[in-house]
């Protein structure tokens, strides 16, 4: 039986794990439009992702624009995949 | 919140909704312009027409591989202009949904390939005709309806 995540469960980390789990790697600017919510909420939540080894983060300069870049890691594709599993699993008991 | 005992079944619904309206929304954004979809299907439709075409004594090889050149130049810039905005597209799948996605549509598009060339060569002479449109058909609907290759389908604009 999967378990629910604490760290990924949080209404927020929660979409962020979900568009990350659709592209291979997401600017922060762009998550945070997509979130639409500030920097530092998106910066708190990401570090939370970070410090679990969920997500990492790269900051590269595109035409010396400095740009962070943001990807699941393999463990938190792992993690998210076993909450979703989760709370499938709770849906379905309810519908057995 | 340890298990799965901690939350009911209707926060794990509202969670789930959440996740599947946070996809839609990225597959959304991850939809490349109508008219570069429009380029990469059909230069892929070319493709396809091409090889079913190609003879010895004739021209249609050279075709298929402008027709490929024009297909990975469209891709590049389907790939250069999504990081641009931000977003970096899966090249190989990175999930079971995007294994299954890929290997159905590989399987698809390798048979429809195969029987253009085949059935003209047995003398349906229509037929590089009809897989060419079905291939660019087929690669438009799915730049448009699965744009992040995974199986789950992209909502319309007004979802």
């Amino acid at each position: 039986m999967s378990k629910l995540d604490t760290v990924i469960h949080a209404p927020n980390r929660l979409q962020i794990c979900a568009a990350l789990s659709t592209a291979s790697e997401l600017e922060f600017k762009f998550l945070k439009e997509q979130l639409e919510v500030s920097d530092s909420v998106l910066s708190k939540h990401l570090k939370t992702l970070e410090e679990a080894g969920y997500i990492s983060i790269t900051k590269r300069s595109d035409y010396a624009r400095p740009r962070s870049w943001i990807a699941l890691t393999s463990v938190g594709r792992q993690a998210f995949g076993g909450h979703v599993a989760a709370l499938k699993e709770i849906v379905a008991e309810l519908n057995d | 919140m340890s298990n799965n005992e901690s939350i009911d079944a209707k926060a794990a619904q509202a969670a789930l909704n959440e996740i599947e309206s946070s996809q839609k929304n990225m597959q959304k954004a991850l939809r490349v312009p109508l008219w570069m979809s429009a380029c990469i299907s059909i230069s892929y439709g070319f493709i396809v027409f091409g090889w079913g075409m190609t003879e010895h004594d004739n021209l249609w090889a050279l075709a298929m591989w402008i027709g490929g050149a024009l297909f990975f130049g469209f891709v590049l810039l389907a790939v250069y202009s999504a990081k641009l905005l931000g977003m970096k597209i899966n090249i190989l799948p990175k999930s079971s949904s995007g294994v299954m996605f890929h290997l159905f549509s590989g399987i698809a598009f390798a048979l429809l390939l195969i029987a253009g060339r085949e059935l003209r060569l047995l003398g349906f002479e229509f037929a590089p005709f009809v897989s060419a449109f079905l291939c660019a058909a087929l690669m438009m609907y799915f730049q448009h309806w699965h744009p992040a290759g995974e199986l789950q389908r992209a909502g319309n604009n007004n979802e």
